[in-house]
């Protein structure tokens, strides 16, 4: 157990985390500088590259051979950066005992930075901090500023900071020996019942799931009887072996390892990240803290483009959760899309990759309504219950309260930007709790913001009032009785179900404005008039109205070009197709979204 | 069905900034290339799939076909008359430029058994005339127009083009004015249209005009349509309009799936279920035909959904869908099936619907497209099996 040296590499988004497990590979020998064709081996999926972003966790296993002359092995977790996926990469720190703490020498410290960074605190980590980036010819000038903030933050002194260039392969064998050195070797006892963490897991179409974990007490050996805690399921364990590139069968991994095994496990929905597993006869007493089941934030409706697709939506969407068990979803019916299904995601981000996956892995045309939270309802005879869709609240009279989630958010900003990052905060109705200077020139803020102004464009406006400046990072806090009426959008008279929308009342009549004149953008002239009215109750807010079409024709049809003029046709029934009908109006797809495209300040 | 035949004339004395039809310059290729085109119909003959139509149209379009002498057309005519079967009586339609014709030509195409003549006008405006870059002015316009009638042709058709940028409700009553002032029986009144790859696309694009909004475009529309109708002559498609029972007949043929065969470059024929054109170029057609090839750039199958949607758009443009006719070929009922839409455009005032047919209003004729549209979009959305069923 000596020899070993489990650790996960943390940083804020893109300060090249994977970048640099890719060079540590590398330097093992676990791969060939022949193998790294691509730039990133170890985001390997077509999103994670096209991206460049890391979207599920890495593990990866590494032999290396130190100064001090002895072989040691190193297990490695490459964590994704997003915030969306923050539950995970907690798990992943609980399988570790060391940390590299990645901070881009030009970007300096972030959001997620900090976030990460108290995170592998709370899991008790060593601390390596590693300036990246070195190479950028910027770098020379923020590099001491940067390492001021990093001393701040940890409290470390300044040769404990490590500076290397993963892009160039700079300093690397000197991380590797500083790993080595200070992460402590794991503990546990190996004779003591089998007690073992799931950081993680994966469907394979062959073996079924395969579950990454971390072994703390006891061993894990093939034909075992085990036990997950949290599910209450009990397995054979089939396969046992520890990650290379591909999986590596030992038959047994035993206190301070980290592996994978198999056995027989149909769904990813039995395999919770953050279980415990024991073995079935002798159990240990009590299972690993931290467990969460973690619970979707955003929602959205996702119907396909053409009604008849339902049924290979449903099957794409099964598929999809075979290997992504964070998705919900359950079949709703609206009036505008037809039936579709209401999906869950742990963000933005993640709905993001979901809706792309169904268009580009599983070929479906969908359309997708305006994400939103999950809020709570308090009906004046006391029911309680959860709506994810805006259209499920009941009359206006029968509610008491709607309550919907807060969040705590932490900003960091360079100061010269803060008077704008406070004015965004408060136009989203956020609560300022703290402000506190990491150096001279760099705030970190902390807000309490409703979930529902963050999952609007909420992050990009951020970007763009500090010129890409600010970093944010936010984890749920609690319900919050909040003052919200539902506003709904009227075409030509009749509610549209997949517009409505829950906001805060005090915003509701802007609100309303801008979405119907959004609306009129994006709904093209039409054979009738389309008047548009913004609804609260029976309350008409805001109105306008998209003016009938009055000509399209093409004009010349005659030397016999039939041809032509069937192909233009076609092209525009191709547009046509893309859009809904309700009723008489056709509605592009677009305009289930337009609330994102609204300008909100 | 009796069918047509097409003549397409590819030259003109000067390219119109505006115009995308193929027409060359270079007027010395006439005689060589009515070589050519006599070869053309000798090689359609001898391949003798046309043996079993019966035609009563000859239309000679292009570029300006009066470019030709009457010793040309006859040229033509001749193999035409001598290896199709051409019903006496058949309308033989020749364009004309104004400024290409005399009393002598038009004598002599008289002798060559022309009847009707279709006359590019365009206006009757010089300052549009001359935004058109056309060869003629309004004066020579008129003074073709009577030389025309005093020549005996009584079946007399002129072209006029509406929705030139700036144009106001007043030029184009101007020129409907001057138009009633000789006895036309037709007159054709297109929309400009910025094509691709023309001098007036591309002043569009570099922002030298600004065309006319699609509401202006319509309003002048509306009221061609309407000033039109108060002077006797009936609207029978998008662009044309006549005195009783003078419709063009050529041109229905295109709206009414009957058969045409075209000669020339760039010329089209609909025959047996396929479509097909000739190359649009003249050295390339010259050369194909000395091979003894077709001198074809493209050809097509319809298939039963190619077919079904050309009916719809193309009888809606013209003269009505008639329902029973559809329901036969295409095993629909669109009456029944497509009730809910066809109520609602008739309540629209865009369509009108007796027991035989349905038929644009004059404010559906400027929405023809987008109503055929909606009409095949929502035949596709029934049922397929329901459609095989009826
Ligand atoms: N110049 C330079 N660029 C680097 C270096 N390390 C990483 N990068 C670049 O920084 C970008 C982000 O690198 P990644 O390794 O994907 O970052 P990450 O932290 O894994 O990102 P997430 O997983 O999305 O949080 C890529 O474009 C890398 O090529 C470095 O040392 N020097
Ligand atoms: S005369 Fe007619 S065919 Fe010739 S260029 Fe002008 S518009 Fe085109
Ligand atoms: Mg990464």
């Amino acid at each position: 157990m000596n020899n070993i040296r489990n650790f996960c590499i943390i940083a804020h988004i893109d300060h090249g985390k994977s970048t640099l497990a890719d060079r540590l590979l590398e330097k093992t020998g676990r791969v060939s500088s022949r193998e790294m064709t691509t730039n990133q081996i170890l985001d390997n999926n077509p999103l994670e590259q096209e991206r460049g972003i890391t979207i599920k966790l890495h593990a990866i296993q590494m032999e290396y051979k130190a100064k001090d002359g002895k072989d040691y092995i190193l297990n490695l977790i490459d964590t994704p950066g997003h915030v969306d996926f923050s539950y995970e990469v907690s798990r992943s720190l609980a399988a570790c005992e060391g940390a590299l703490l990645i901070v881009d020498a030009t970007q300096g410290v972030e959001a997620q930075t900090i976030s990460n960074l108290y995170m592998a605190i709370d899991s008790d980590l060593e601390i390596i901090p590693v300036m990246n980036k070195i190479d950028l010819p910027s770098a020379a000038t923020t590099m001491d500023t940067v390492k001021q903030q990093i001393i701040d933050l940890i409290g470390c002194s300044e040769t404990d900071i490590l500076s290397c260039s993963a892009k160039q392969g700079i300093g690397i064998e000197e991380i590797l020996e500083e790993i080595v050195h200070r992460i402590p070797p794991p503990k546990g006892d190996p004779n003591a019942p089998l007690r073992a963490l799931i950081y993680d897991s994966v469907f394979d179409t062959y073996r079924g799931v395969i579950v990454n974990t971390r072994v703390f007490d006891g061993v894990l050996k093939e034909k075992d009887k085990i036990y997950f805690y949290a599910t209450q399921q009990s397995y054979e364990v089939e396969e046992v072996g520890t990650m290379h590139m591909k999986r590596f069968r030992t038959g047994e991994l035993s206190a301070g390892n980290v592996g994978y095994l198999i056995a027989s496990i149909r769904n990813l929905q039995d395999t919770k990240v953050g279980d415990t597993i024991t073995n079935f006869n002798h159990p240990c007493d009590k299972p690993i803290e931290g467990f969460r089941i973690v619970k979707p934030m955003v929602f959205s409706g996702i119907y396909p483009s053409d009604a008849a697709d339902f049924e290979d939506l449903r099957e794409s969407l099964a598929k999809l959760v075979l290997n992504d068990s964070a998705i919900t979803y359950e079949p709703e019916s609206s009036s505008a899309l037809g039936f579709g299904f209401r999906c869950g995601f742990l963000g933005l981000l993640h709905l993001e990759i979901v809706q792309e996956r169904l268009e580009r892995e599983f070929d479906q045309n969908i359309v997708s309504t305006v994400p939103n939270v999950r809020y709570k309802v308090i009906k004046t005879n006391s029911e309680e219950f959860f709506i994810d869709n805006p259209a499920q609240l009941p009359d206006r009279g029968n509610i008491a309260e709607i309550q919907e989630p807060f969040i705590r958010a932490q900003i960091i900003t360079p100061d010269e930007y803060l008077g704008n990052v406070m004015k965004l905060c408060i136009d989203r109705r956020g609560i300022l709790k703290n402000t506190t200077y990491l150096s001279a020139e760099r705030v970190d803020v902390e807000f309490e913001l409703p979930l529902s102004e963050v999952v609007f464009d909420f992050f990009d406006k951020l970007k763009s009032i500090s010129r890409g400046y600010a970093s944010l990072d936010y984890e749920f806090i609690e319900y919050r009785t909040e003052d919200l009426v539902k506003l709904d959008i009227l075409l030509n008279g009749e509610t549209v179900d997949a517009l409505s929308t829950i906001v805060h009342n005090k915003k509701s009549a802007d609100w309303g404005r801008k979405l119907c004149s959004k609306l009129k953008e994006l709904i093209p002239r039409q054979m009738f008039e389309v008047a548009i009215q913004a609804a609260i109750g029976s309350k008409v807010i805001s109105r306008t109205n998209v003016q009938a079409l009055r000509k399209n024709v093409i004009a010349k049809c005659y030397g016999g070009d039939i041809t032509r003029k069937r192909k233009l046709l076609e092209k525009q029934k191709e547009g046509k197709k893309r859009m809904k009908q309700i009723g008489k109006i056709e509605i592009p797809q677009e305009a289930f979204l337009a609330v994102l495209s609204i300008d909100n300040n | 069905m009796t069918a047509g035949l097409y003549i397409h004339i590819p030259f003109c004395q000067r390219k119109c900034f505006y115009c995308d039809f193929y027409s060359i310059e270079n007027t010395e290729l006439i005689n060589q290339f009515v070589d050519y085109l006599i070869l053309e119909i000798q090689q359609k003959v001898s391949a003798g799939k046309y043996s079993d139509l019966t035609f009563d149209t000859i239309f000679f379009g292009g570029g300006t076909p009066s470019l030709l002498s009457g010793t040309q057309i006859s040229r033509i005519l001749d193999p035409l008359h001598k290896n199709f079967k051409i019903l006496d009586g058949s309308e033989i339609t020749i364009e004309c430029n104004p400024r290409t014709i005399d009393k002598e030509k038009l004598k002599a195409y008289q002798k060559a058994s022309i009847n009707r003549l279709s006359i590019g006008v365009q206006s009757f405006l010089d300052s549009e005339l001359n935004f058109l870059s056309r060869i003629h002015n309004a004066n020579q316009a008129k003074e073709s127009l009577n030389l025309a009638f005093e020549s005996g042709f009584e079946n007399l058709s002129i072209d006029l083009l509406f929705a030139l940028p700036k144009q106001r409700q007043e030029d184009i009553l101007f020129s409907l004015e001057e138009a009633y002032n000789f006895p036309l029986s037709h007159i054709s009144y297109y929309n400009l249209t910025y094509e691709e790859e023309t001098p007036l696309y591309q002043d569009l694009e570099n922002g030298k005009i600004e065309p006319l909004s699609d509401d202006e475009e319509s309003s002048l529309y509306l009221s061609i349509i309407k000033n039109l109708e108060q002077q006797g002559f009936k609207q029978y498609e998008v662009s044309n309009f006549s005195k009783p029972n003078l419709q063009c007949k050529h041109n229905l043929k295109y709206w009414t799936d009957a058969p045409y065969i075209g000669f020339g470059p760039s010329a089209h024929s609909y025959f047996d279920n396929s479509r097909s054109k000739n190359v649009d170029d003249l050295l390339i057609y010259f050369n194909l035909l000395s091979k003894k090839e077709e001198p074809l750039i493209f050809s097509e199958e319809l298939s039963f959904k190619d077919r079904m949607m050309e009916s719809i758009f193309l009888s809606l443009r013209a003269d009505g869908l008639v329902l029973e006719q559809f329901a036969k070929e295409f095993f629909f009922d669109i009456l029944f099936e497509l009730r809910d839409l066809l109520l609602s455009l008739t309540l629209g005032g865009f369509l009108s619907i007796d027991k035989t047919k349905i038929k644009l209003t004059a404010k559906g004729y400027s929405l023809c497209d987008e109503i055929c549209l909606r009409i095949i979009k929502d035949i596709e959305n029934k049922d397929i099996e329901k459609i095989m069923r009826i």
